[in-house]
């Protein structure tokens, strides 16, 4: 999908976990790579398995989760066959990982300066006065305007934006070459929204960093990503460059996601129907059951792979928008 | 007569020793019958509080909440019970606000052993089946519990809930925050169809500004506890003259690649409602505060356009002509 070699490479990963209910399939067989210097969004709704992918990529699913087939390819090293310990070498200084919710990712009972330091020592920095200053640098950069105070403190003296701050401060302090972001501005404010992305945004393009934004809003994919894979049902259904995907979408459901966003005068068009169970899906196309269009008498018996319809846009739909 | 008229609100929360945390602080503003009126503002700007208070869910500390022309602070709990039927909330959290060990019918249903303890089974039975096709909900799931329904359903339930009673005036807190965007979608048509059908009058508690965009008539902006602007919708959101909305309305997101939005910065986050700012709430973030009055004392409502108000001293309309020469 990619000319040249990309920084990660994600070959047929499949995720499952295992319920009482039965086997979710979050992850169905997805492909794709992030280049040097991109940031390629990731959005979906409630599901679709962005997250699963995020985390699958970096090695902290959470159980029952579990990679059950592909490759994911970082930097040229194979990351799901690494022993546990090569892993987290990688982990921090080539992949950086910025959660959700921060407050998951920070210890509740440790300072903010202890925390930095576990994080840097186990990636080889040496003194204290070096892990101090790397740390209060670090926090700077990401816009903490007293970053000493901030070292002294617990996670739980922060606000929801301030702690967000810290975890992306010390997911950075590693200088990775890939940042993966998992909904990072979720259930924070506009305003403060806006400075994080603004934020993760400028660190990645001036360091000439990679990063992976999964998000359920199509805002941010838009004025953030500059390519962007739309998931459903544990599948890439699209992806392309933002611009390309989002002002012609060829998708009946990228179309029915832009159809969604409320716009003052327009009408409204809510989605038929419901995801598809995760541990049943149904054979033909995921996103048969909503589908407006159903184009092809494929649609119900076979699941439609990825065609190329443009430079480096993709779609897995046998509804071609030009025929019609 | 305005439906509702809030005048000069205010309300804290005390518990225990801890200082108390001033939620509202002095709010006045109306709701008219048939139309929504959004209330948008980050976390702590006391909406829900005002949802809260403009139902009578919450006592003022002062100021007073008139509802059809009674004031809710000085009627008997007869006659409050009597006005709760013709004013109800839909709340943020679906399934939270449901009990798990009720039927979607019992929840349904509930309202009206209140309000029309008269009525019997069948009947009741009637409108609830009723109301729940009127949500677009099957009425096979009368029997059924809501805790196996999708997020889209039970807001749907929530919102059966809130109009079997058939009341005038109902508060949206946050109905789709929790849903996905194709549901929220459905959500938010159903609920402009039944302003329609019902003649409702919404107060529509929001921080999604694209949907307050879509459904509201009038917008109502807070900021620590304060309406710091209020106005017909194209324009608050088209032509924002306090600092907080326009960095507010700059700081949303378009989905249009080609829409690039500058974002204004705030300097510091909200600050505590336990101790409020002299002065302008929002000076202490203020890009633009110049005036001496700004830090002493608390700017007032003031109507720049047809029924558009806007609490600053900093005149935005003088500063884009002076910028705009």
């Amino acid at each position: 999908m990619m000319g040249s070699t990309p920084l990660l490479s994600v070959a047929d990963l499949k995720v499952e976990f295992v319920t009482k209910l039965g086997t979710v399939k979050a992850v169905n067989g997805i492909s794709f790579g992030v280049s040097e210097g991109e940031i390629v969004g990731v959005v979906g709704e409630t599901g679709c398995g962005k997250s699963a992918t995020a985390r699958a990529t970096i090695g902290l699913l959470r159980r029952p989760g579990r990679v059950t087939h592909g490759t994911i390819e970082f930097d040229g090293v194979e990351v799901l066959s690494l022993p546990p310990r090569d892993l987290r070498r990688i982990r921090g200084s080539g992949l950086g990982f910025v959660p959700q919710n921060p407050f998951g990712s920070l210890n509740g009972t440790l300072r903010i300066e202890r925390q930095f330091r576990n994080v840097l020592r186990a990636h080889g920095a040496a003194s204290r006065a070096e892990i101090r200053s790397l740390s209060i640098k670090t926090l700077e950069d990401v816009g903490i305007s007293d970053p000493e105070r901030i070292l002294r403190g617990y996670a739980h003296e922060l606000s929801g934006g301030m702690a967000q701050r810290v975890a992306i401060a010390l997911a950075l302090s590693l200088d990775p070459k890939l940042l993966i972001a998992d909904e990072p501005t979720t259930g924070l404010d506009l305003t403060i929204q806006r400075q994080i992305l603004d934020l993760l945004h400028q660190l990645v393009t001036v360091r000439g960093r990679s990063m992976v934004l999964v998000s359920h809003d199509l805002g941010v994919v838009a004025q953030y990503c500059s390519r962007v894979l739309v998931m459903y049902a544990g599948v890439i259904v699209e992806s392309g460059p933002v611009r390309d995907v989002l002002k012609t979408p060829a998708h009946p459901y990228t179309r029915a996601l832009l159809a969604a966003v409320p716009r003052r005068g327009k009408p409204l068009q809510g989605l038929r129907g419901s995801v598809p169970d995760p541990i049943n899906y149904p054979i033909g196309c995921p996103f048969y059951d909503r589908c407006e269009i159903r184009a092809d008498p494929r649609c119900a018996t076979e699941a439609p792979p990825l065609r190329q319809i443009g430079p480096d846009h993709w779609v897995a739909s046998f509804y071609d928008p030009d025929m019609v | 007569m305005p439906l509702v008229k809030v005048q000069e609100v205010h309300k804290a929360f005390r518990r225990g020793s801890s200082p108390a945390v001033n939620a509202v602080n002095g709010v006045s503003l109306t709701v008219n019958r048939g139309e929504t009126l959004a209330v948008i503002g980050e976390s702590g700007s006391g909406k829900s509080t005002l949802g809260r208070l403009a139902v009578g869910l919450h006592q003022p500390d002062s100021g007073s909440v008139h509802f059809d022309g009674m004031n809710l602070g000085n009627i008997d709990q007869n006659s409050l019970r009597q006005l709760r039927r013709r004013m109800t909330v839909v709340f943020q959290e679906p399934l939270g606000s449901l009990n798990p060990m009720m039927t979607i019918g019992q929840i349904v249903e509930e309202p009206l052993s209140i309000h029309e303890p008269g009525l019997g089974r069948e009947a009741k039975r009637d409108r609830a089946c009723e109301i729940l096709e009127q949500v677009s909900l099957d009425s096979a799931l009368y029997g059924r519990k809501p805790g196996r329904l999708s997020g889209g359903q039970q807001q749907r339930v929530g919102i059966a809930r809130a109009i079997i009673s058939q009341p005038h005036f109902v508060v949206l807190d946050e109905p789709t925050s929790s849903l996905d965007l194709s549901i929220q979608a459905g959500i938010l048509q159903l609920l402009a169809k039944l302003q329609k059908d019902l003649d409702l009058a919404y107060l529509y508690i929001s921080h999604d500004l694209a949907s307050v965009d879509f459904f509201s008539d009038r917008v109502a902006v807070m900021y620590l506890g304060q309406v710091v602007e209020i106005g017909a919708k194209q324009s608050v959101l088209d032509h924002p003259r306090h600092p907080y909305t326009q960095a507010l309305l700059s700081a949303s997101l378009s989905t249009d690649p080609d829409v690039t939005q500058e974002q204004m910065s705030l300097r510091g986050e909200i600050p505590s409602s336990v101790s409020l700012p002299q002065g302008c709430f929002f000076y202490g973030r203020c890009p633009y505060r110049s005036d001496p009055r700004c830090a002493e004392e608390r700017p007032p409502l003031r109507e720049v356009a047809p029924g558009h108000f806007v609490a600053t001293f900093y005149d935005a309309q003088s500063d884009y002509l002076a910028g705009g020469q």
